[in-house]
């Protein structure tokens, strides 16, 4: 069945925990993600690229903005509060994108690879039975068009590049590989949430439609397909994160941490 | 050394956006890319972050052909041009835009011919 509103989702308390559960995934991966892109800002490898980089960096805060305000309709605390507040382990990103950035190739890289991953939830997300949250996945996934075509890009560029460029590339991807798999996770409440049809997809398909839309770009770029990605050793969606994400939440919430009523 | 050797090979790229398909492209400035597809990427997000548009063109500056600044005589317009000048026709998109609104109204006609002396009487003076 599906549930057309916030406050229509409040009346049911099971159906609720579940959503904001989920949310709370979707909101912080991209907001890590964005807030590690934005550390590129004033040096990344050319001023264009710089601007392109912090463009895509902005759009995926804004999309964490998206899913902050609906867990806010949710009854939550404000989007300010749950993006600068909370500590780390209430957070239920992924602990791939809480990692430093690495050089240019490890973060083109990372970042293909969650964005590939980031289309196929949102794909799967169409059809949730919180309409408020398929209609935002329609115009994220728009957005995310572009991010996908740029990242694409860069990876082949990188791997066809030859020499440095191949030879880091090929490094990212042994050092990212490992925690990949925390993407696809969809925490401890999954069997709720394919219950509630707030998802239509458990997290091994997934992982499949994952791989097999990256594979053909690994082909491409004459990359080494790894095999699937093993399970990671800490369970971000469960609040299991590293002393990187503590660290991210401490720059990040700088500004707002001295005067949460500061406007800047 | 390599860094300087791949900064050597990258081109100036002209940016050109159209912002609705009944528009022409129009140039917004440049970017500095090693390739086309790099030059599209870029100039998608260094010129149209906050403006719409449904389409780019990335031109490499040394395709574009252009006139000397140090030769003006290529513009010279030095004698009488007025004949050249179209200024009439604009007046001619009032004037029938008048008439136009005058046809309209067909009381107006039956007035003007019943105010006018001589019409409407069946001809008599003629």
């Amino acid at each position: 069945m599906n549930v057309e509103s916030a406050d229509q989702a409040r009346q049911d308390p099971e159906y609720r925990k579940a959503l904001v559960e989920l949310l709370y995934q979707l909101a912080d991966d991209e907001l890590c993600l964005g807030h590690r892109d934005s550390e590129w800002l004033g040096v990344a490898p050319d001023i264009e690229g710089d601007v392109a980089f912090s463009s895509i960096a902005q759009d995926e805060v804004g999309h964490a903005v998206f899913h902050l305000e609906r867990l806010h309709e949710l009854g939550e605390p404000d989007p300010d509060f749950l993006a600068f507040s909370r500590g780390p382990t209430e957070r239920r990103n992924a602990v791939l994108v809480e990692r430093p950035n690495g050089d240019w190739a490890q973060t083109i890289l990372r970042h293909f690879l969650y964005d590939v991953f980031d289309d196929v939830r949102a794909e799967s997300l169409l059809a949730s039975s919180y309409r408020p949250l398929a209609q935002g996945m329609a115009k994220i996934r728009r957005e995310e068009y572009y991010h996908l075509l740029h990242l694409k890009m860069w990876v082949i560029r990188l791997a066809q590049g030859g020499g440095e460029a191949r030879r880091r590339l090929e490094q990212a991807l042994a050092e990212v590989w490992p925690e990949v798999g925390g993407l696809f996770s969809w925490g401890e409440g999954e069997a709720e949430l394919l219950r509630h049809g707030l998802i239509q997809c458990r997290s091994d398909e997934l992982m499949h439609r994952w791989a097999e839309r990256v594979k053909p770009i690994f082909r491409e770029a004459e990359l080494l397909w790894p095999g699937l990605p093993p399970q990671p050793e800490l369970q971000g969606r469960s609040g299991e994160h590293t002393q990187d994400l503590a660290e991210l939440i401490r720059t990040m919430s700088e500004v707002y941490s001295s005067d949460p009523a500061a406007r800047w | 050394m390599d860094g300087q050797k791949a900064r050597a090979d990258y081109d100036v790229f002209e940016v050109f956006v159209q912002k609705t398909q009944a528009d022409f492209h129009v140039h917004v400035g440049s970017v500095v890319a090693p390739s086309p597809d790099v030059a599209l990427m870029t100039a998608r997000e260094n010129f149209l972050r906050r403006e719409k548009a449904v389409n780019l063109w990335i031109v490499p500056r040394g395709e574009i052909h252009a006139t000397p600044y140090d030769e003006p005589d290529w513009f010279a317009r030095e004698m009488d041009r007025k004949y050249r000048e179209v200024g009439g026709y604009s007046e001619n998109g009032r004037l029938w835009k008048m008439y136009r609104e005058r046809a309209l109204h067909l009381e107006d006609i039956v007035r003007d011919l019943e105010e006018t002396p001589g019409r409407g009487e069946g001809g008599e003076e003629g």
